[in-house]
């Protein structure tokens, strides 16, 4: 879901990189308050986690791949405000050190990866919870996905005459690699919380 | 509650390098949803063409990324590079998030405003 560089118009991601930095500022503000600080270093870890599970791609459709984006697994565990910084820190290192996703479409990236995706996915599962708990966890991430992508296309379509075919397209694809990172995201929810170094209340590390 | 020390974080630590140095080796090597929608259904109007949605360095200029492709210069072998840019990357992401919410937090202390 990285977008390259020279795909996005300059009024489109003069302000999405604006956005973006605004976005990481507010999130490093309520990161401060809540987060405990034995828990940095799982905080850490997880960034790293997400990091790797990112370069793993599957196949989706002969010839097409994608990889789990992370953004429901940090907003499930930590809240919004560390996932958001967190997210933001792996697609800032992937531009920079890697070339995955443009330098000029990095704001546009942190936006769909680290913000919509993010936040979609905390207020859904926000939602579900209490009465789904792990039905929580697999829809809200699999929103937290499409949204992202929706983004995504967005910000492609307004920058060049991209049409429905393209939205559509990237609607159906990221409901299946959504639907893949849905269980994947169960998982390992699961397994944090049975380990214990995550409560199943996450606000507890994310007090 | 216990929360995570660094010793409880040792076995899931060396699941991040297993995946970021290993399994990221078997990942499908064709391009992502994005790209191949980007490609699939790219506008077909002249003007268009001529602006071409195609990813370029445009932007990018005076920045080129030092382990492009998630690969290391200068090491032949794609796995052993695909590898080592997977722990590098991984431990680089761990370290730069220590680092950053180390200095949040330190800055917490100093007051509601600091």
């Amino acid at each position: 879901m990285h977008i390259p560089d020279g795909i996005l118009a300059p009024h489109v991601w003069v302000p999405l990189a604006a956005t973006g930095a605004g976005a990481v500022a507010v999130s490093a503000r309520a990161a401060r308050k809540r987060l405990a600080e034995e828990s940095v270093p799982l905080v850490g870890l997880m960034g790293a986690f997400v990091f790797a599970l990112q370069m793993v791609n599957f196949p989706i459709a002969a010839g097409v791949s994608d990889h789990v984006v992370g953004a429901g697994l940090l907003a499930v565990t930590f809240g919004p405000g560390i996932a958001v910084l967190c997210m933001a820190a792996v697609v800032t290192i992937q531009a920079l050190v890697f070339g995955d996703g443009g330098i000029a479409a990095l704001g546009a990236n942190v936006v769909n990866m680290a913000v919509l995706s993010t936040l979609t996915a905390w207020a859904v599962h926000q939602a579900l919870r209490p009465a789904f708990p792990n039905l929580a966890v697999a829809v809200s991430t699999v929103l937290g996905v499409l949204v992202g992508a929706g983004g995504a296309a967005a910000w492609v379509m307004l920058s060049q005459p991209y049409g429905a075919k393209f939205l559509g397209a990237m609607m159906v694809t990221h409901l299946v690699s959504g639907l893949v990172e849905a269980a994947v995201t169960l998982a390992v929810v699961k397994a944090l919380r049975a380990s214990g170094l995550v409560p199943g209340d996450a606000r507890v590390v994310a007090r | 509650m216990k929360l995570a020390t660094p010793r409880r974080l040792i076995l899931p630590g060396l699941a991040v390098a297993v995946i970021a140095g290993l399994l990221s080796l078997l990942a499908y090597p064709f391009p992502d949803a994005l790209e191949d929608s980007l490609e699939s259904h790219r506008p077909e109007t002249k003007a268009a063409e001529e602006a071409g949605p195609r990813p370029s360095s445009e932007g990018s200029e005076g920045w080129s990324a030092p382990l492009p492709d998630y690969s290391v210069p200068g090491v032949k072998s794609e796995g052993l590079g695909g590898a080592l840019a997977g722990i590098l990357g991984a431990t680089g992401t761990f370290l730069a998030l220590l680092l950053l919410l180390h200095v949040l937090k330190g800055r917490g202390r100093r007051g509601p405003n600091g």
